[in-house]
């Protein structure tokens, strides 16, 4: 049997890869004891009879499921007609990115159904839909062409699912990926902005988040921006974080220094050295 | 007293304190060294892993 937290953990720390894609596509599966057929509608998985009591009360939910399953699956094809256009490609990108879509839209859901019994189970459930998340949109999406259903389809998924995680963190944090990946680059930076506001300094991730948002300024070449979110956070970090605090001061210097540097020697053409200083200010 | 688990929020999955801080902590460097090397793309994933890691789990979000 599946040990799902070793699972879980595994994937939680692992490089994205397709493999892993399928995998987290599996685990979640196995955790709701639901799995999809071939043809891509819902079944309960075999392995039921070795989980918990719960499980059972999964078989008498069934024909409700397949009901919603197919009310949810109608509507959304109505509303995303490229998730109709998905269906019919066999390649195995386009499969893989329904079981992505109705994996991150269509489950939410399904767990606040009245009637869902295995609502213990919805936080295990909701941080792997975000490994998911994570792993389809590092490994999937670079696989995909510009354009094309599967693209949109994974896209939409993205936004979808972003727009119904319950906690705002979560929910900006993953708006910023979409953001990224349609290249709204003045989006991501809000999105960005928000996730550091809401997230308390106490907090594990703080200083993750705060990075998060100096990198992409760094990567954007908005060093006096990314300069400025550092000084204007400095009231709010943790006297145990503050050597870490000072590395990135100290980095923003050195990557700009760099920056110059390889401009001037013609290593490097960049769109805001052309534009002149307006095209570095903030 | 055992912890809850009602409303969903079951902390069997979650890494331990001191596990999330040193994880997370390991990949902020390797991001730093990435950007350094003007890897930014690779920097990220490295970020994105690490909030993932450290980020509190999700509870049931009750609807009235």
């Amino acid at each position: 049997m599946l040990n799902i937290i070793k699972e879980y953990h595994d994937l939680l720390d692992s490089d994205a890869s397709l493999e892993n894609v399928d995998r987290t596509v599996a685990l979640i599966e196995y955790i709701l004891g639901i799995q999809w057929t071939e043809q891509l509608s819902l079944q309960i998985a075999a392995h039921r009879e070795g989980l918990m009591a719960e499980m059972e009360e999964v078989v008498l939910f069934q024909e409700q499921l397949d009901n919603d399953f197919k009310q949810y699956f109608h509507f959304y094809v109505m509303k995303y007609p490229e998730l109709g256009q998905v269906k019919e490609i066999t390649s195995p990108h386009a499969h893989r990115v329904l079981k992505v879509f109705l994996t991150l839209v269509f489950f939410p859901q399904l767990m606040e159904c009245d009637g869902f019994p295995l609502k213990s189970k919805y936080s295990l459930f909701l941080d792997t839909c975000l490994v998911l998340f994570h792993q389809a949109y590092f490994a999937l999406l670079p696989e995909l062409k510009t354009d094309t259903p599967e693209k949109k389809v994974l896209l939409l998924a993205f936004k979808a699912f972003a727009n119904q995680v319950p906690r705002e963190t979560d929910r900006y944090d993953l708006l910023g990926l979409y953001y990224e990946a349609v290249e709204d680059y003045g989006q991501v930076a809000d999105c960005h902005q928000k996730v550091l506001r809401l997230t308390h300094s106490d907090a594990h991730e703080f200083m993750t988040v705060l990075q998060t948002l100096w990198s992409f300024l760094v990567e954007q070449e908005r060093f006096r921006e990314a300069l400025c979110v550092l000084l204007e956070t400095y009231p709010r970090v943790l006297r145990r974080d503050l050597e870490e605090f000072n590395e990135l001061i100290l980095m923003t210097f050195e990557l700009q220094g760099k920056h110059y540097q390889a401009l001037l020697k013609g290593t490097y053409q960049s769109e805001n050295w052309h534009q002149g200083l307006e095209g570095y200010a903030a | 007293m055992p912890r809850t688990t009602m409303g969903g929020n079951d902390p069997d999955h979650q890494l331990s304190d001191e596990q999330k801080d040193k994880r997370e902590r390991e990949l902020r460097d390797e991001a730093k060294q990435l950007m350094r090397q003007n890897k930014s793309k690779e920097a990220n994933k490295r970020l994105r892993r690490a909030r993932n890691i450290s980020r509190e789990p999700s509870k049931y979000a009750q609807h009235h």
